[in-house]
């Protein structure tokens, strides 16, 4: 997996922006970058899962059924390394145009797992090192996504779902959501990368 | 996006300094701590001590409340305006907590819950900082220290835009928000 993601390493953005920000690339099945973009990050549940964890207080999120839950801080909060397969956390692809809302708990319409019409293969959810370049510190969470279907799917919206503790058990909660249109072509693979950099 | 308020008051309780400042801000360790959670896995973060560690997944990651008279966490005031960089791991010229000249009184770090509006989500953590000395307490740099399972970490420092003086027998509030917008 790290060779797959030394290829699609994508160039740094030239964009400086003090604080935390996201940026969301996609590459195609030769590692090109074909869709880079900032996210529209971060949606309301990070900063409750970031308080709880601050202030040890318990916050309200909403979970991506849309059920308000009150968690507290937990050694597993903000997990994102969904397994091959799996399509309800991670980073996860839709197909609606709606527009984002701070508030949104899902994304408009998730495509499924599966190599049917209209489904694509999710691949692990993975998380690389950070690096240090200059000012800044940065990440990237990777998935790759595969169609064995027989037609072109055109993703419209793009999530990052994390799991949070309620006391029992865990629950998917969307922290982003961002609209970007691209193409994952029939017997082809998308690589989608959110990257997190903090810029002193 | 983050942004510090300092207020500060004489002992009349007048208003004498007011700054509002983005913050300059997060540091490496904030996202080390951040990957920690969400990659599920043992990393290094440097502590404020300067020294690195190994820090796994943890449910005191990123703890940053404390009680009063506690320097060590929560927010924290000091006296050196060198740049900021991504890479500095602590306030470089903390001042203490006490009652003579060049220390302050350190309160309890408080929070203000999560709330959302159309297109923004806030929480707020601030600390009132006491000078019950006789001489004038200048910051000129403040910052976040958070708790991690097996240490301690700055995850913010912002040196600030023109210092702030707390009068003698007066008193300054730090209030970090936290604000996330649609981008």
């Amino acid at each position: 997996m790290e060779s797959a993601l030394s290829i699609d390493r994508p160039a740094l953005v030239e964009e400086v922006e003090k604080g935390l920000s996201t940026y969301i690339h996609v590459s195609d099945d030769q590692g090109r970058i074909i869709l880079s973009k900032k996210a529209n990050t971060i949606l309301s549940n990070f900063y409750r899962v970031l308080y709880m964890h601050m202030s040890h207080g318990k916050a309200d999120f909403r979970d991506t059924g849309g059920a308000t839950r009150g968690g507290s801080r937990n050694n597993e909060n903000f997990q994102v390394k969904a397994p091959a397969g799996e399509a309800a956390w991670g980073i996860v692809l839709g197909t609606s145009t709606a527009a984002v809302s701070i508030t949104d708990y899902n994304l408009g319409a998730t495509i499924p797992h599966g190599t049917g019409a209209g489904q694509l293969l999710y691949g692990s959810t993975d998380v690389t090192d950070i690096e240090i370049i200059g000012n800044m510190a940065r990440f990237y969470i990777t998935r790759l996504f595969t169609n064995d279907g027989g037609a072109d799917i055109t993703v419209n919206e793009i999530g990052l779902i994390v799991r949070v503790h309620d006391g029992f058990p865990l629950y998917s909660v969307l922290i982003d959501r961002t609209l970007a249109t691209f193409i994952v072509p029939a017997g082809g693979s998308r690589n989608v990368i959110y990257e997190l950099r903090v810029v002193a | 996006m983050i942004t510090v308020r300092i207020e500060s008051r004489n002992s009349k309780g007048e208003i004498v300094g007011l700054v509002e400042t983005p913050a300059q801000s997060l540091v490496h360790n904030f996202l080390r701590v951040l990957r920690i959670q969400m990659n599920q896995a043992a990393a290094s973060v440097q502590t404020t001590a300067g020294g690195w560690i190994s820090q796994n997944r943890h449910d005191m990651n990123f703890t940053s409340t404390i009680g009063a008279g506690i320097i060590g966490r929560g927010i924290v005031v000091g006296t050196i305006t060198t740049p900021v960089s991504i890479s500095q791991a602590t306030i470089f010229g903390r001042i203490p907590h006490g009652t003579v000249g060049g220390q302050l009184l350190y309160q309890a770090v408080t929070f203000v819950a999560p709330s959302d509006s159309t297109s923004v989500v806030t929480f707020q953590m601030s600390r009132l900082f006491l000078n019950r000395s006789t001489i004038p307490a200048t910051i000129s740099e403040v910052g976040i220290y958070s708790a991690v399972g097996g240490g301690t970490v700055m995850i913010d420092r912002t040196v600030l835009p023109s210092p702030v003086v707390v009068p003698a027998g007066g008193q300054v509030t730090i209030v970090y928000t936290f604000r996330g917008t649609l981008g």
